[in-house]
């Protein structure tokens, strides 16, 4: 498995420092809901157990997914209602609360910790944030933060993730901010002059080269979907074997033995594209 | 790479599974157009990105071997096919694929919503549970998880429907629109696009 890193960031030792070790707080968010944020969450919950690392996860969002997928390691923020709010003006920030916690926890242990910002969590949390100052906090404590910032190839996803990366870099400059090119709806490529293509090698492309990127590869049609709905993990399912992969998804030997080899092949392949971001190998101390 | 345990397990699963997509590609070569055409849109999957083209560039290829194979005994003294005719052949075949390509590669990322069945029970207690609220989940039920903070019309926004559209179809939740839903609450997720079969 090779790096697939198409763009890198200017800053070479910033990214050094990154791999140097584990990557301590990992937020996955942007402003626009339906780009693969909890997919992507749930492959670096993942990708960071197979490098043997338990990470906490916290969700501020109200998905049951991850609490399925990961029993017991799940802490819920949920948004101030406009309720809470004219009762208690500084719902807004208290409402975080429980997120600063499982923050600190990780400063104290340094055990990494995913955070899953839904669509309409992205502008509270950047206020949040901005209001807290927490970026001196996560500065003085020493840990690395990585934001991964997800889109497809789609002008209002594009548009979202530019408006996310610029956000982030105000309220919280010390994290490390990497666009994620989530390539499930076709590649970022378009019809020359076309609206997409001018957001794209205007705006986000140019994030792309400042910031770094990566692919995340796709999983082939309908190979993952029978999992999913067996409420299955990326590691369940390279590490088991056909008889098990058949009771899951009523599927045929055969069949079984391609989806699951499709699942396979993501792994792999998100394994190249995010692990260098996630942590350090031994190999490259090594080298 | 690290000598991790799952990277051999990953490398074993990926090897059975391409090994395991190739003898269906065989097999479909082996199948009559009109049978190939009929295949559901998971056997169509199992091929693969792509698949559908492989599956016709073997079948081609078959044909031309099983062509020449069957005129070579004869030994025609008559000249073979003039050149325009061969590469009237190579641009239809090429035509062909291209057309065949165009509709796997939009066919494949349909494939996934296209194995649902496409019906479902006339009571939702039958209902599959949705993953989440987006705009392409359908004939669902969602489950309120967390601490609650979720009211219809923020559901509605996550579905990409009408709130008027998801408020008729949970008539039980008895919630304004902005009513934040209790944890536990089952959304029905409804387009009206599924069939209902008693």
């Amino acid at each position: 498995m090779k790096n697939s890193v198409p763009f890198t960031p200017d800053d070479t030792s910033s990214r050094d420092d990154l791999l140097s070790s584990v990557t301590h707080l990992i937020v996955v968010g942007s402003s626009k809901g339906g780009v693969g944020k909890s997919f992507i969450a749930t492959t670096c919950i993942d990708l960071l157990e197979i490098e043997g690392y338990e990470a906490r996860v916290v969700q501020i969002d109200e998905q049951n997914r991850l609490p399925t997928l990961f029993p017991n390691r799940v802490q819920t923020v949920s948004l101030a209602s406009l309720d809470d709010v004219r009762s208690d003006p500084a719902a807004s920030i208290t409402a975080f609360d429980g997120l600063y916690a499982e923050i600190e926890k990780t400063m104290i242990d340094k055990q990494p910790l995913v955070v899953d910002v839904g669509g309409l969590a992205q502008i509270p949390i950047e206020e949040y944030l901005g209001i807290a100052d927490v970026d001196e906090d996560l500065a003085a404590s020493g840990i690395r933060v990585l934001w991964l910032i997800p889109t497809t190839a789609e002008p209002e996803s594009m548009r979202a993730a530019v408006r996310t990366a610029e956000a982030v870099g105000r309220v919280l400059p010390s994290a490390r901010r990497t666009i994620v090119l989530n390539l499930r709806d076709g590649p970022f490529r378009f019809y020359p002059g076309s609206p997409a293509d001018v957001l794209w090698r205007q705006q986000l492309e140019p994030f792309c080269r400042r910031l770094g990127a990566v692919e995340l590869p796709v999983i082939a049609a309908g190979s993952w979907a029978p999992f999913e709905m067996a409420g299955k993990r990326f590691i369940d399912v390279v590490a088991a074997d056909i008889d098990d992969i058949q009771s899951w998804t009523g599927r045929s030997r055969p069949a079984s033995k391609v989806i699951r080899g499709d699942v396979a092949a993501f792994v792999a392949a998100a394994d190249a594209a995010l692990g260098p971001l996630l942590y350090k190998r031994e190999e490259t101390s090594n080298a | 790479m690290p000598d991790r345990p799952i990277d051999r397990l990953i490398a074993d699963a990926i090897r059975v599974g391409e090994k395991e997509r190739a003898a269906y590609i065989d097999r479909a070569a082996l199948m009559p157009m009109g049978k190939l055409a009929g295949l559901s849109a998971s056997s169509v999957a199992l091929l693969g990105p792509g698949g559908l083209v492989k599956v016709v560039a073997k079948k081609a290829a078959k044909r031309r071997t099983h062509s020449t194979d069957h005129q070579a005994p004869t030994a025609s003294p008559e000249p073979s096919k003039p050149r325009s005719h061969r590469l009237r052949m190579t641009f239809l075949g090429a035509a062909v694929a291209l057309a065949v390509g165009l509709i796997a590669e939009r066919a494949v990322p349909m494939a996934a919503r296209m194995l649902d069945s496409g019906t479902r029970p006339a009571s939702t207690a039958h209902w599959p549970a949705c993953p989440r609220l987006d705009a392409r989940v359908d004939g669902c039920v969602y489950g309120v998880g967390g601490n609650g903070g979720l009211t219809l019309e923020g559901a509605a926004r996550m579905l990409a429907m009408p709130p008027e559209q998801l408020a008729a179809s949970n008539t039980h939740l008895d919630a304004s629109f902005a009513t934040t839903l209790p944890s536990g609450s089952k959304i029905v997720v409804w387009r009206g696009k599924l069939e209902i079969k008693d």
